[in-house]
């Protein structure tokens, strides 16, 4: 089973604004369990595309965060419009602005870079997630086949496939 | 700009209720007014789907869908942030 061990690290100012080493427990404690991730257009939809000898865009990469609380995995709209993905379906989502409002779904492969395994996700809901410099919410759809670890005390997660 | 699939919701709306009885617990493969197929994951209605209609959208659904909220606190609320005020 690869594992991916991971301990956040970063620099911030200290009180006399010199650049100071973060701690990994209060680094995971700011930017949450983020992991490089690329995303792609899911396999059932490639396969099929290239056997009709038709294109495949490039996998985008980005930062993915770990989202316990979401149940689907999400992913960005600018990313996915990139990526040329097929709508499967249009779903209500609440949001901080609409109680409801549609968002498209998508069929997509997140592979988190350190693992040689890449996961489909076949309902991936569209987000704005570039503001928050992410590409993709890993929701508990994804994490439904992973084994994770996290380790605040030490600033550390560790994630199986 | 119109909602994307709305031709296909529509339909799927109208027959939800006789494909459920038909299709229990099974995913509909649909594109404009037609009922592409049926299918025991949503996989492989996908591929179905893509085999047809590369990137073009289609619908998958399980006959079981509801039109209720997805709610994902963190969009939800607001309170999703991954930029940290420091650099890290």
């Amino acid at each position: 089973m690869p594992v991916l061990h991971s301990q956040y690290s970063g620099q911030g100012q200290n009180p006399a604004g010199q650049v100071v080493a973060v701690p990994p427990a209060l680094a995971l404690i700011q930017r949450g369990p983020i992991l490089q991730v690329t995303i792609a257009i899911a396999d059932q939809v490639a396969q099929e595309l290239v056997k009709q000898g038709k294109p495949v865009q490039p996998a985008v990469s980005g930062i993915g965060l770990i989202d316990t609380g979401a149940s689907v995995t999400c992913v960005d709209n600018e990313a996915a419009k990139n990526l040329q993905l097929p709508v499967i379906d249009v779903i209500k989502m609440a949001s901080a602005s609409h109680a409801s409002h549609p968002t498209s779904v998508y069929p997509i492969k997140i592979t988190i870079a350190g693992l040689p395994i890449g996961i489909n996700a076949p309902r991936a809901a569209g987000a704005e997630l570039k503001v928050q410099g992410l590409i993709a919410l890993i929701g508990r759809d994804i994490l439904a086949n992973c084994t994770m670890h996290y380790n605040g005390v030490v600033g550390e997660i560790t994630l199986a496939i | 700009m119109a909602e994307p699939l709305a031709e296909e919701r529509k339909f799927f709306s109208e027959h939800q209720s006789e494909w459920k009885k038909a299709h229990e617990g099974k995913f509909v493969l649909v594109k404009g007014k037609e009922l592409i197929g049926t299918f025991n994951r949503p996989e492989d209605a996908i591929a179905e789907g893509a085999r047809r209609f590369g990137t073009e959208s289609f619908l998958v659904r399980n006959v079981n869908h509801s039109e209720e909220n997805l709610y994902i606190p963190a969009l939800a609320l607001g309170i999703l942030d991954a930029r940290s005020a420091q650099p890290v």
